[in-house]
């Protein structure tokens, strides 16, 4: 080891040019359409750590690289290294072609590869050389010289729109393959596909030679009507090479295969094949189809036989058969009046056979009853077109029938539907049809001012109910007794005895003093004896001191204005000034009243 | 007697061509919504809005705010659409549908602030009818009893007075929450700031569509607060609406 490492970076430093020598070749010149070529760049030089070339640009071909080998050589002190690039080509079109331009840049300076013709001519043709790989359309496969080829066909070249296809893909070996070759399937555009699994294995007899054979399947559903063309399926395939090993058969096993790395990648292409599309038959068309073709059967169930009044019971239509199962439109459920309907919404499960795509497609409905009683589905006619039979075809579901009792919940706004039936509700609620109410506040605010006026309004007619309607003038005492004391002394000041006759002089004071006292005590004292006015007083709180001096008054009043001899007696009180000692007596006890 | 003739004759022209007039626009009215309806169900949404808009100028109701917000939640402009279901929801506080589509989109903002109880969307104005009811009912009583002295009314009193104190209650509790503006923020990712102007700190950042308490106002700028996130600051005045 200790040797090899100083040899390794005297290798990786060594950095002398001279000598460099670049190649190319390819291993046929005249190809036919679907083979491919095999072009090897040789790179040799007395240098070690040898660039890799730089390829052109390939319009007419697809490049895979398939490896490189390399080899270095000491003699004499001498290093000499060559290393050899492997491409296969894959040709895009039939013509006369050149390869060029292939060039390799080391220390400044640029070589060149010479030119290569390749002419590619189209498959079949009688003038292709032997082909080392072929392709088959056909069930009986050809054999092939490097023991590999593959097929590919269709199980039908003229279906109807939607109707299924099978393609299949073949690949015959009877070599072993280093690995795993990578299948491409050709352009499907048009179609849909579905893949067939699993794909097959196992072995077949050709020409006395067994062949390891890998089928792949593919269901192909036409789009739209036309002729299409499905172009090429290639397979690359990378398989021991020692064809030319000068050792024999001891080194064909894994162990030195793989020491070695001796392999070679091969490209295989199917041929381009046609399929016509044709279009439904456009007579007898029914009004309710659809567009699904194949062969189906149609079946409806409810998840509940018994339902409540505004409760979801889900109507579900499953449509199962062979065929497009992904394209099964819905089917048209029928109009049923007192059901409220939803979304639908739709399940698929496919299964897949050898040749065939089978399954079903549920349509889920939820509906809910607004009517209690028996709730009838009448029978959901489904249309589609059977490729087999060649026409449209109607199937029917048998009707069912729901029985409707009516609900045990309170169902107040709606609530009680939505909170049933909104479960995949993701969405806003769609826009409101009728044009609504706008805002009615005034209307609101109107009335409750007229409710606190009428409020106020009953409480003042109460009031005056009372003190009006009942006689009772607390109401107006109430207003009227602050004023009391200014009246009556305004009054009293107006009043000339020596005008006036000495009765009525009286009679006016003592009428004055008694509105007075009114006033003050909220009752109407007239008619009530001076006993009584006295006990009024009193109770309205007025010292006893002024009530006895005011009854002592009134008693004089009363004296002078009843009696006959009242003049003289009268005289003689008035010279004693009444009314000013009157006044001097009310103001004294308004005062005390009004703490 | 001939002069009050003709001044009946002319209110009775008068009233005739206001009812005509008032038939002839609602009819105008209902056919501009249907049209408005229709593009919306054909999904000319930026048409149907255009419509509704013009409906809500002559004469805005429930239906009309909540198409308009269907219609701007179908232009992807989720704030504007939480502005007008909460419009139609101040009209129609119980209806379903507008509840739905307001619940829809706090949910698409995880919004958890929206009033779900019924006496929290109380309409101000039927607290307003209601204190005036329990007004008239307690007034009732105390008339009879300053009417009719005699007349027993103790409990209906009580009853009555503990009615119209409940219903002051509810009126105050509602007047006080009917001051408080609310706004919805229109622009996604809305930076609230700690001041009324662009240099003052980001304090918190808002989705579209989130309703705000608006706090006060200061000329481009206006003062919000989230009383459950304890968020208060600034924003930009054209990043929100009030309702």
């Amino acid at each position: 080891m200790k040797k090899i490492i100083p040899i390794i970076l005297f290798l990786m430093c060594a950095k002398t040019y001279a000598g460099i020598n670049i190649n190319a070749s390819v291993d046929k010149n005249r190809i036919a359409f679907g083979e491919s070529v095999s072009l090897t760049v040789n790179v040799s030089g007395d240098i070690s750590g040898l660039p890799k070339p730089a390829l052109p640009a390939f319009p007419d071909f697809d490049v895979y690289s398939s490896g490189t080998s390399q080899n270095i050589s000491f003699v004499n002190g001498k290093v000499s290294s060559s290393i050899t690039h492997n491409f296969v080509l894959s040709p895009r079109k039939t013509g006369k072609f050149t390869i060029s331009g292939i060039t390799l840049s080391v220390g400044g300076k640029t070589y060149f590869t010479t030119p290569i013709n390749i002419e590619v001519i189209p498959a079949g043709s009688s003038q292709s050389v032997p082909a080392q790989q072929k392709q088959s359309m056909g069930s009986a496969p050809e054999t092939d010289d490097r023991g590999m080829f593959i097929t590919a066909e269709l199980d039908k070249r003229n279906v109807y729109v939607n109707e299924g296809v099978t393609y299949t893909f073949r690949f015959f070996s009877s070599r072993r393959m280093v690995a795993a070759p990578q299948y491409m399937p050709p352009n499907f555009t048009g179609f849909v596909t579905e893949d067939l699994p699993p794909q097959k294995n196992y072995q077949t007899q050709i020409n006395g030679k067994v062949y390891n054979v890998i089928e792949i399947r593919t269901k192909l559903f036409p789009v739209t009507q036309g002729v299409y063309e499905l172009g090429y399926a290639s397979l690359r395939v990378r398989v021991q090479d020692f064809g030319g090993s000068p050792f024999g058969s001891i080194f064909d096993d894994d162990f030195f295969g793989n020491f070695f790395g001796a392999s070679q990648e091969i490209v295989l292409k199917s041929k381009p094949i046609q399929v016509k599309v044709m279009p439904l038959p456009e007579s007898a068309k029914p009004a309710g189809f659809s567009g699904t073709v194949g062969s189906f059967n149609v079946n409806a169930s409810v998840d509940k036989n018994t339902v409540e009044q505004n409760s979801p019971v889900t109507l579900s239509v499953a449509v199962s058969g062979s065929g497009n199962i992904k394209s099964i439109s819905a089917p048209n459920l029928p109009d049923m009046p007192g059901v409220k309907k939803y979304e639908t919404i739709s399940s698929l499960n496919i299964a897949k056979s050898e040749s065939n795509v089978s399954g079903s497609k549920t349509f889920k409905t939820v509906i809910i009853p607004e009517r209690v009683g028996v709730l009838k589905i009448p029978q959901v006619e489904y249309i589609f077109f059977d490729p087999g039979k060649r026409e449209y075809v109607a199937k029917k579901t048998q009707a069912l029938s729901i029985k409707v009792v009516p609900s045990m919940d309170v169902i107040s706004g709606g609530g009680h539907i939505s909170g049933k039936a909104s479960v995949s509700e993701r969405d806003i609620r769609f826009i409101k049809t009728d044009i609504g109410k706008q805002n009615d506040s005034r209307l609101w605010n109107i009335a409750s001012l007229l409710l606190l006026g009428l409020s106020a309004a009953l409480l003042l007619s109460s009031v005056v109910y009372r003190n009006v309607i009942l006689g009772n003038i607390k109401g107006i005492w109430f207003f009227g007794k602050r004023k009391a004391l200014k009246k009556f002394l305004k009054k009293i000041g107006n009043l000339n005895s020596e005008q006036i006759p000495l009765k009525e002089y009286y009679g006016l004071i003592f009428e004055y003093l008694m509105e007075y006292l009114s006033s003050k005590t909220g009752c109407q004292l007239t008619g009530f004896t001076l006993n009584e006015i006295e006990n009024i007083l009193l109770e309205k709180n007025l010292p006893e001191e002024y009530v006895i001096k005011i009854r002592n008054f009134l008693e004089e009043a009363d004296l002078i204005r009843f009696t006959p001899d009242s003049a003289s007696h009268g005289e003689k009180y008035l010279s004693s000034n009444p009314s000013e000692n009157l006044c001097a007596l009310i103001k004294k006890a308004d005062k005390v009243w009004k703490k | 007697m001939e002069k009050i003739m003709i001044s009946l004759r002319k209110m009775f022209m008068i009233a005739v061509f206001v009812f005509f007039g008032s038939i002839a626009f609602a009819d105008n009215l209902t056919e501009d919504f249907d049209e408005a309806c229709s593009l919306y169900k054909n999904g000319s949404y930026e048409l149907a809005l255009e419509k509704f808009l013009s409906l809500e100028k002559m004469s805005p109701s429930d239906s009309i705010y909540y198409n308009i917000g269907n219609a701007y939640y179908r232009l992807g402009k989720v704030g504007n659409a939480m502005v007008y279901y909460a419009r139609a929801e101040k009209i129609s506080p119980y209806d379903e549908d507008i509840e739905f589509n307001i619940k829809h989109i706090s949910m698409m903002i995880d919004e958890k602030d929206y009033e779900t109880s019924n006496f929290a969307k109380l309409k101000i104005h039927y607290c307003f009818f209601i204190f005036a009811l329990v007004s008239f009912i307690f007034s009732l009583v105390l008339s009879i009893k300053i009417a009719r002295p005699g007349i027993r009314v103790f409990w209906p009193f009580l009853i009555s007075l503990m009615l119209f104190i409940m219903g002051f209650w509810i009126y105050t509790w509602r007047f006080v929450r009917a001051k408080e503006h609310v706004a919805v923020i229109l622009k996604n990712n809305a930076e609230v700031r700690t001041g009324p102007d662009e240099s003052f700190k980001i304090s918190a950042v808002l989705p579209e569509g989130k309703k705000v308490l608006v706090i006060r106002k200061s000329s481009d700028w206006i003062e919000i607060g989230i009383k459950s996130l304890a968020i208060k600051g600034w924003l930009p005045s054209r990043e929100l609406e009030i309702i």
